[in-house]
């Protein structure tokens, strides 16, 4: 830390958009009398190229060694701005912004009451970046491996697109075959294509791969390291299997609800009602058949089984619909004089090409009954021999707002999708959240729905949230194309602004490592002290606060420096001072 | 195992919808030349209603394999399974020779569709079978279109450390989600997660921005295509224009903002909105004085910057070389004064959901209130502060989407932006009574479902019927619906109606696909290489589509399908070679290749 | 109480010529689109859900497809293209055939030889019985005469009343309606008032014109129906009387030959499907209208004596009607709409009174 502060100040007008809420001139004449400003200027946009450098000539010319610019959101231009800087011959750090566009000239109306409170913020600023320290950037190198948990339509696609682009991948299956859900399939919708001309080549092509091995028959327990840099063991047939790769991809898919908790649906009771998977085993082997082996001549199929229904999963399972449409597409193609029922409670048809899809069924005489998958579901029982038929569903149907009755055969029950049995255990593994309905979070729900907190991880496909098979494959892809730009980048920067334990003052007390969110805190047990992994730490700055003994120091973010932001809050006087 | 196995093959009835159409018989007489099939079947050979039927059919001529082959042969697959089993054949051995699949359903597809025929009865993937020739590939990549497609598919690349040239036509980089106040279900401002990627691409120095830019004219081939680009003339200087906007505050010409959906009016010589990546001037040159007769000029009068303004720029054709192209062109929506019966254009307060967001925005006329759009004293419908805040809203669903007599498709996102913008009138306006009119509620991801119940708690009327009239009646809209689920008729009064109008592709799609090579589908979209697999190749080796211009999806799904086809243009430059056209590819050469892999 | 739902429904109302009925998701958009809906007759959505689920006998109670005027909104503006219009007119063409207690009005809808047999099997009794009479020209139209007459009683007695009654218990009495004596009442001045005026039909968008064409051919028919039968209108000798059937022969077979027109071009939306019975219907009356037109004429200037095959022709085309198309084709939707709408009344009566009650 050098001995005399120089602090360059710069308030931007930006345009209007500051200065006519902020008198911009006046808050950079007060600051200038500040002690330890050397200069503070007003200019119309810092972030232009004129304003920078205007930055990096000050910087040169009255030796500055800190630098303020009140303006937007750090979230718009901090880095614009460091990197200034940079160019200037500063460390990066060694900056501060000061909010007074989305924090003061957005907010207020008032033009005195906001230039006071912008004068307050500079001030803030000014008396914080006293302590700033210079940090060094951190990087890591980036092992170009990959390592892929789940064999199905996601990790598979996810699998090859990194392969095919020369590097290496690891992909491990816990069942005893690749291929997932699309493996069990017969056809898939809008265009029925063949499932099995779509999963076999893609498994063929992964199995003879140079650049992939498979592990099949294994589970990941846990992951360890950081990003670039993450390690694996796991036995396969006895045999120990150690893995070194630098990113995961979590492609561990969904599985189907069991119907069996549905007491008015009898499954399990009531021999010829199955589930879409045993329907879609039926069309398979090519034989839809009762319990009994006679061909049924009325199926019915009922949509949001276990879904958009608080008592089981409040969430929809997205591709229901469109299965259902296509079940009855096919029963109508082997079963010609079949009755085919449809109970649903709203049509999803919504992807390219499915509506023209539910169109094209609504023309084959398949009779769409609509019930309240919340508050009425319909009731199925076995019928008696005179009914003519072996099972009758009755229904408060909503759009003739009749009570109805449908005779069936078969029913076939749409099931919704859930989290794999294992979802909690590989979340813990590798270092991502569940939500409420515990499928993995990420980062950004709208802007980066396939990385995750933990840098180098990412989760793509049904393991995210439930989805069809274009949608998995676009999110593997996604996950890829992000693993490959940073494999060609050849590094990864890490966060500078992480905490550091204090030895001498760290008690042992472990608070610190209960309250991480990102489990970076370990507890070395010789020492008996907390220790930080700064690749892991996101410096959130919970386990500083939580220290009693005030150990932890979050780097950027210290005690000294916020309090000194607070002080230059509040020690700037209430009235606007004459200039 | 030593018996040979004999195929028969199948051709089902070509389907509507393709204006070319396949033709049957030379695909027929291709068929008849292939080795172990000794029969041939079509459409009209038999009724695919009685399985035991087909079956005898198997049996007499000794087949083992069945090829069903067709647009979309899987609808009469199932009936052939049954067969097969009833024929006691293995239901496996029914394989689908999809037409469409591949891309091949088009006549000039046709040499494609003998090679799908050829792989199907061979027993080889087709894509194992159709790999085309590999060609070194510039390293530059070109990205059509700067919405958040765009954006997204520029900024992997180029943290990829390569180089993105990104296209705009507009003045600004951020398409259609700049417009947006909030986004579902999140309700994140759309504006405040959007920036900062407008600003990461704006100072990338992996990325080129040429906005005000629209592509051409290419030639060349994949891996290096030579693309013509026309350099619109902005008439400002985007190095030197420090954004002072003394240049604005003078201009005498105003146009309707398109920002703004249209509903306020910007002047001749603006900048698009205040976070606009380029944030320096345009002049609009349909509407600048100068340029139309040679008066006026003030702007450069003010401007403080020597030489910024030039009003006599005249616009540029430059070359670009690139090894692969991203088209993330986007959308437009449906213009709904194509509907009499909505009043739209007709009544001042009947508005679409782009007009309303605009209107709901704090950047927005009225800062954020939502009121009337009256008229002012020069008799221009304008929204003002004071003229006051309905007390009741209908959203209407489906408007131009999933309709016979407009656009077929789904538009996808309506309901759940209906729902978001019920929530934000709620918001605004806790007393005012706000009723949705929807056919099916379409809330299928994510937090979808969670946050219909929780704008159904909110007390929206959510209402199923879709609005078939909306007239006036003593100053009060009346939007004309049937209840369905309350068996009742509805003629609701309201103040306002905002129509959730659909997406539809631009009007300038077809000639881009033209331009390119590309395909598009029926409704105008533009057609991926495989429906499940890949969903952002296309037939064109070096060309990807990504977002809304490949099929209408929401901000999470176009941002993995940007960064989807970003993955593709990042693994031809680690191999340093990219993979040529599908549809490049010659007979022979499939055969051959199938050949191999048997 | 749980009704089973019925699949074939659909089968049977496929052969009285309805199209799409299944592409239909139920929007709504053709019962809103629809200006003579309203609280409590709500079409033409509800008939269409009744038809695909099957539910025959809430098909049969509904009299909301006899409210339709056939305008052609819905169809337009279906975003299915399910031609609800075309569904109502199918419905309706069943909904007589299920009124009608001998079965053939059914017969002739879904078979075209049994109708073409049925018009031969008329004429050729027309024929026989001239030639019985010797074709004495006197002799055959006194007979002709004779036979109108006792053609409108026994047809009426025989099977229109007895059919509106079915009608009248398919949808009043089955279903359970209970209206006041009160509104028994007003139903009769309805009756009257839809049956001469077509009234309603004003309320749809765009129909002025068809209203009126259609309007001056139903006066004109009852008022030649008169004119003829009851008035002896070849008979007679009153210049009145003559002059009247000739205007009203006149506004016949000139309006019908436009709705003729109209039908063979498809321009409005209820020209676009035409089914066999309804050209028969609209050809017949043009004939009747010209061939008595003409009869008249011939008697005016002397030539019928040489000219009896007109007579001829005439009275077959008159037996046709009067046996065939009156009782059992489509001219009964002017007895049925009619009544339709009055028994519409009643049942918003009942409900009104059944709202109160729960109130």
């Amino acid at each position: 830390m050098e001995d005399e502060k120089r602090i360059g100040v710069y308030v931007c007008w930006c345009g209007t958009n500051i200065a006519k809420m902020v008198d911009v001139e006046r808050v950079a004449k007060e600051i200038e009398n500040l002690p330890d400003v050397v200069i503070a200027k007003n200019y119309k946009y810092m972030c232009s190229d004129p304003g920078q450098e205007l930055i990096i000539n000050d910087i040169k010319e009255h030796n500055l060694n800190r630098v303020v610019v009140s303006a937007c959101s750090p979230r718009i231009h901090e880095l614009t701005f460091r990197k200034a800087l940079e160019n200037a011959g500063l460390n990066p750090y060694m900056f501060e912004m000061a909010n007074i566009r989305e924090h003061v000239a957005w907010v207020h109306e008032d033009r005195g009451e906001a230039t006071k409170k912008a004068r307050a913020l500079v001030a803030a600023a000014v008396n914080r970046i006293k302590w700033h320290e210079s940090l060094d950037k951190r990087t890591v190198e980036i092992d170009p491996a990959t390592l892929v948990i789940g064999g199905g339509i996601a990790g598979l696609s996810a699998a090859l697109e990194i392969a095919d682009s020369g590097k290496k991948v690891f992909l491990v299956e816990k069942s005893g075959k690749l291929g997932g859900q699309v493996a069990n399939i017969d056809l898939t919708f809008p265009y029925m294509d063949s499932a099995r001309q779509l999963i076999n080549p893609k498994i063929e092509k992964v199995t003879n791969h140079p650049n992939i091995e498979v592990y099949l028959n294994c589970t990941i327990d846990e992951v360890f390291g950081y990003v670039g840099n993450f390690e694996t063991k796991f036995s396969q047939n006895g045999k120990e299997v150690e893995l070194k790769f630098g990113s995961v991809i979590v492609a561990t898919g969904l599985k189907t609800f069991d119907p069996s908790g549905i007491e008015g649906y009898g499954y399990g009771k009531i021999p010829s009602v199955v589930t879409s998977l045993e329907f879609e085993e039926m069309l398979k082997k090519g034989e839809i058949l009762t319990r009994e082996g006679k061909e049924p001549k009325n199926i019915a199929i009922i949509h949001c089984v276990g879904s958009r229904n608080v008592d089981y999963h409040e969430y929809c399972s997205r591709t229901c619909c469109m299965v259902a449409l296509k079940f009855a597409n096919q029963i109508k193609s082997a079963i010609p004089d079949a009755n085919v029922y449809d109970l649903y409670a709203d049509m999803r048809a919504f992807g390219k090409g499915c509506e023209e899809f539910y169109t094209e069924t609504s023309r084959k005489e398949v009779m769409f009954l609509m019930f309240d998958q919340q508050e009425d579901l319909p009731k199925i029982r076995a019928a008696a021999p005179e009914d003519g038929c072996g099972i009758l569903i009755e229904v408060n149907e909503k759009l003739s707002g009749e009570t109805i009755e449908v005779p069936a055969d078969m029913v076939v029950l749409m099931v919704g999708v859930e989290a794999q049995e294992n979802a909690k255990e590989i979340a813990h593994a590798v270092g991502v959240s569940m939500c409420g309905n515990d499928f993995y979070i990420e980062r950004h729900p709208k802007l980066d729905p396939v990385a995750t907190t933990t840098d180098g991880v990412y989760v793509v496909g049904g393991c995210q949230s439930p989805k069809d098979i274009p949608d998995s494959v676009s999110q593997a892809k996604a996950a890829a194309s992000r693993i490959l730009a940073t494999i060609n980048f050849g590094s990864v920067e890490v966060e500078v602004t992480t905490a550091v334990v204090n030895e001498d003052l760290c008690c042992g007390c472990q608070t610190c490592v209960s309250v991480c969110p990102y489990s970076a805190i370990k507890y070395d047990e010789e020492k008996k002290v907390s220790v930080v992994n700064e690749i892991l730490c996101k410096g959130c700055g919970t386990c500083g606060s939580t220290c009693p003994t005030g150990a932890i120091r979050s780097r950027h973010f210290t005690d000294k420096q916020i309090l000194s932001q607070i002080e230059g809050l509040l020690s700037i006087s209430n009235e606007l001072q004459e200039v | 195992m030593g018996e040979k196995e004999l195929t028969g093959i199948y051709f089902c009835q070509p389907s509507n919808g393709h204006p070319d159409v396949l033709n049957i018989p030379e695909l027929a007489e291709y068929a008849k030349g292939f080795e172990g099939v000794p029969v041939v079947w079509h459409s009209g050979d038999f009724l695919l209603t009685d399985a035991g039927h087909i079956a005898a059919r198997i049996k007499e001529n000794n087949l083992s394999r069945i090829v069903i082959a067709g647009d979309t042969p899987g609808m009469v697959k199932t009936i052939f399974s049954k067969a097969m089993v009833k024929a006691g054949k293995d239901p496996a051995n029914v394989i689908l020779a999809g037409f469409k699949e591949h891309g091949a359903d088009t006549l000039s597809g046709i040499n494609l569709a003998k090679g799908v025929l050829y792989c199907a009865v061979l027993g080889v993937p087709f894509e194992a079978a159709t790999v085309p020739g590999e060609t070194p590939v510039n390293t530059e990549t070109l990205v059509i279109g700067g919405g958040i497609a765009g954006i997204q598919a520029s900024l992997e690349i180029a943290d990829g450390n390569q180089k993105v040239y990104l296209v705009e036509r507009t003045a600004t980089i951020g398409g259609h989600m700049a417009m947006f106040d909030k986004t579902f279900p999140t309700l994140d401002c759309a504006a405040c997660i959007l920036t900062p990627k407008m600003v990461e691409v704006g100072q990338h120095p992996n990325i080129e921005l040429m906005t005000y830019c629209e592509v051409i004219g290419l030639t060349g081939g994949p891996g290096d295509y030579t693309v013509k680009i026309l350099k619109k003339a902005r008439r400002v200087n985007l190095a030197t224009c420090i954004g002072c906007g003394q240049c604005t505050e003078v201009c005498p010409r105003k146009a309707p903002s398109e920002f703004d959906a249209g509903i306020t009016l910007r002047k001749a010589i603006y900048i698009p909105f205040p976070q606009a990546v380029p944030n320096k001037y345009v002049i609009d040159a349909d509407n600048c004085t100068y340029v139309e007769n040679g008066k006026c000029g003030v702007c450069v009068k003010k401007c403080p910057v020597e030489g910024c303004i030039d009003l006599d720029e005249k616009d540029q054709e430059v070359e670009i070389k690139v090894g692969n192209i991203i088209v993330s062109t986007g959308f437009q929506v449906f213009d709904p004064k194509r509907v009499e019966n909505f009043g739209y254009g007709k009544y001042p307060n009947v508005m679409t959901s782009l007009e309303f967001e605009r209107l709901i925005n704090a950047a927005g006329p009225t800062e954020g209130n939502i009121t009337f759009r009256t008229q002012d004293k020069k008799g221009n419908w304008i929204f003002t502060k004071e003229s006051g805040s309905p007390k009741s809203i209908a959203v209407v669903h489906c408007v131009g989407s999933r309709d016979e007599n407009y656009n077929k498709h789904c538009s996808r996102v309506c309901c759940m932006y209906s729902l978001k913008l019920a929530h934000l009138v709620k918001e605004k306006l806790p007393d005012a009574e706000v009723h949705e009119y929807y056919i099916d509620m379409r809330a299928f991801g994510k937090g979808y479902e969670e946050f219909y119940n929780r704008i159904k708690k909110e007390g929206v009327h959510i209402i199923r019927g879709r609005t078939a009239r909306i007239e006036e009646k003593d100053g009060k809209l009346i939007v004309r619906n049937e209840d369905i689920l309350a068996n009742r008729l509805v003629e609701q009064e309201v103040d306002m109606v905002i129509l959730s109008v659909g997406l539809e592709p631009r009007e300038d799609a077809a000639a881009l696909s033209k331009m390119l090579g590309i395909a598009v589908n029926e409704d105008g979209w533009f057609t991926e290489a495989n429906y499940n697999t890949d969903s952002t190749n296309t037939f064109v080796g070096g060309v990807t589509i990504a977002g809304v211009c490949q099929g209408p999806k929401d901000i999470p799904d176009t941002v993995a399908q940007g960064a989807a086809a970003a993955s593709r243009v990042l693994q031809s430059i680690l191999n340093k070679k990219v993979k040529g056209s599908i549809k490049e590819l010659s007979l022979e050469n499939i055969e051959e290749q199938a050949k191999q892999l048997k | 109480m749980s009704t089973r739902v019925n699949p074939n429904l659909i089968k049977e109302i496929k052969k009285f010529g309805a199209s799409d009925w299944n592409a239909c998701f139920h929007c709504g958009n053709c019962t809103a689109v629809c200006n003579l809906t309203e609280e409590g007759v709500l079409f033409p959505r509800k008939e269409i859900r009744a038809l695909q689920m099957g539910l025959e006998d809430k098909l049969a109670a509904s009299v909301e497809p006899w409210v339709c005027y056939y305008c052609g909104d819905c169809t337009e503006t279906c975003p299915r293209d399910a031609n609800p219009g075309e569904l109502m007119m199918s419905i309706r063409r069943w909904l007589t055939a299920k009124y009608d207690w001998t079965g053939l009005a059914g017969l002739f809808y879904k078979s075209l030889p049994a109708l073409i047999i049925g018009f031969i099997l008329v004429a050729i009794g027309v024929f026989a019985i001239g030639f019985v009479k010797g074709f004495d020209h006197e002799a055959v139209m006194h007979f002709g005469h004779k036979l109108e007459f006792w053609l409108i009683i026994s047809v009426f007695t025989l099977i229109l009343v007895p059919n509106i009654l079915r009608m009248f218990y398919f949808t009043v009495i089955k279903p359970k309606v209970k209206a006041s004596i009160g509104s028994y009442v007003e139903a009769v001045g309805t009756l009257f008032l839809h049956m001469f005026t077509q009234i309603k039909t004003l309320k749809c968008d765009k129909q002025t014109v068809r209203w009126l064409e259609h309007l001056l051919v139903v006066l004109g028919y009852l008022g030649l129906l008169v004119i003829t039968v009851f008035l002896d209108w070849f008979g007679t000798e009153n210049k009145i009387i003559i002059y009247a059937g000739y205007i009203t022969g006149g506004l016949v077979f000139i309006f019908t030959a436009l709705l003729l027109i109209s039908r063979l071009g498809k321009e409005r939306e209820v020209n676009r499907y035409s089914q066999p019975t309804d050209w028969f219907f609209v050809i017949w009356l043009f004939l009747m209208g010209l061939t008595a037109f003409l009869v008249r004429l011939f008697i005016d200037t002397g030539l019928l004596a040489n000219n009896f095959w007109l007579y001829m022709v005439h009275l077959m085309i008159l037996a046709q009607w009067g046996i065939l198309i009156v009782p059992f084709g489509k001219w009964t939707h002017f007895l049925y709409r009619s009544f339709a709408l009055s028994f519409i009344n009643l049942k918003k009566a009942a409900n009104n009174v059944k709202m109160e009650a729960a109130a």
